[in-house]
């Protein structure tokens, strides 16, 4: 098999048939041959598609010329913006807001400066301290397009942990490390996280939703994503929320 | 364009410089397209994305560097990125991940025609990996080793992908039309 495909590959390489007697070989370099013409004969419809992609490359050249040096943006994780085509949502949205704005109001201007808990309060919902961390993972040499963001929260009542990764090159299940100053972190041993076809994986941990073994970081501790080969391909320090 | 050539057009292109990308961008566009086009088999959206991928490709620049990742390597790893966000959304929206295009893109001629489709079909029978391989090598003109780095498969990997994928268009073909020939 390997030798026929070198073989094949070679003489695709040549742009030349196999060999005269070899028919299958050979049907399969004309194969080739003419998925070359295919692509060589929708070249003139392009040209119209080609322009406006042109005048798209300019305004984004011009766009990032006229930025500061040093200011990074980064498409994958920009706040979704609010459209007047979700009027539900942005309905929804303003009722909360009146609702947080007035019961702080009604709670007494010492309340002012938390509003959201002066309104959880007064509603008689919990409003328990928490814990957050999180950071955007920067990719690694070995899987260098490849994204990914890690959160934790500590509450008295619950611990979350979750992972989220994308244009990861490599599918099936991909080793998360989690140290703090070289240690293990408490309950981070044998975390895995699966990432699927496409290239992206969930893994979201919530001991209300009844996980036993999650994580309990904090601000400092390294989170590393492994390539099933073991190479780390994503990396960050958690940073304080 | 020589390796040489396109080193100094990305020097230029990462300061910036609008003739730079405006090159690049006639240099791999329409590969790029081609190449999104069979990933998704839609024509507007494929127009769209390869649009996105310089727009990225600006934004991400200065994190690319040479170390045995070409250029055009690194915009296909881009574009296969792009498409495959694409094909997920679409998936999760409809529940089809590739959709076959309505009509193929017009040939020389009546003959060339009917057998540009009959290869749009027996391609669209590939696996993604396999249909992937098939047009960055023969479509698109990326070498074995080109392929290899933006499928991040050895360039035996993708040799024997090849040859498999080439096999089963064989036996799609004969199966459409067993009087083709092709070349």
């Amino acid at each position: 098999m390997n030798r026929e495909s070198d073989r094949l590959d070679a003489a695709l390489e040549a742009r030349t048939p196999v060999a005269e007697h070899d028919a299958r070989m050979e049907g399969l370099t004309s194969i080739a041959s003419a998925l070359r013409d295919v692509s060589a004969t929708g070249a003139a419809s392009l040209e119209d598609g080609e322009e406006r992609a042109l005048r798209r490359l300019r305004a984004a050249v011009r766009a990032r010329q006229a930025q500061p040096t040093g200011i990074e943006t980064h498409p994958r994780w920009r706040m979704p913006r609010l459209q007047l085509a979700q009027p539900a949502i942005a309905r929804i949205a303003l009722a909360a807001a009146v609702v947080v704005v007035g019961v702080a109001i009604i709670a007494g201007p010492g309340n002012l400066a938390d509003p959201v808990r002066a309104a959880a309060r007064t509603l008689g919902l919990s409003s328990q301290p928490s814990t957050k961390v999180e950071v955007r993972l920067a990719a690694t040499s070995a899987d260098p397009l490849a994204s990914g963001k890690a959160k934790g929260e500590q509450r008295s009542d619950r611990t979350r942990f979750s992972l989220e990764v994308e244009d990861v090159s490599s599918a099936g299940a991909h080793s998360v490390r989690i140290t703090r100053g070289g240690a293990p972190v408490t309950d981070s041993a044998g975390l895995s996280i699966n990432v699927d076809a496409l290239g992206a994986g969930q893994l979201e941990l919530n001991t209300q939703d009844g996980a036993t073994h999650v994580p309990v970081v904090q601000a400092g501790d390294l989170v590393e994503v492994l390539s099933p080969s073991g190479e780390v391909i994503l990396s960050e320090t958690l940073l304080a929320k | 364009m020589s390796t040489e050539d396109e080193g100094g057009l990305v020097a230029r292109a990462k300061a910036m410089d609008d003739a730079a990308w405006a090159h690049l961008l006639h240099a791999y566009y329409p590969r790029l397209r081609t190449y999104i086009w069979n990933r998704i088999g839609d024509d507007g959206a494929a127009e769209d994305l390869a649009a996105q991928v310089f727009e990225e490709a600006v934004v991400r620049i200065g994190d690319y560097e040479w170390r045995g990742l070409p250029f055009g390597a690194w915009l296909f790893r881009i574009a296969r990125n792009i498409s495959t966000d694409f094909v997920r959304k679409r998936a999760r929206r409809t529940g089809v991940a590739f959709e076959p295009a309505e009509q193929a893109p017009l040939g020389r001629g009546l003959e060339q025609r009917v057998e540009t489709q009959q290869l749009r079909e027996a391609l669209q029978q590939l696996n993604d990996e396999q249909r992937q391989v098939v047009v960055l090598r023969f479509m698109s003109g990326l070498s074995t080793e080109e392929a290899g780095v933006v499928m991040n498969k050895s360039t035996g990997a993708i040799k024997a992908i090849q040859h498999r994928a080439l096999r089963a268009m064989r036996r799609a073909l004969d199966q459409i039309d067993p009087m083709f020939r092709g070349g």
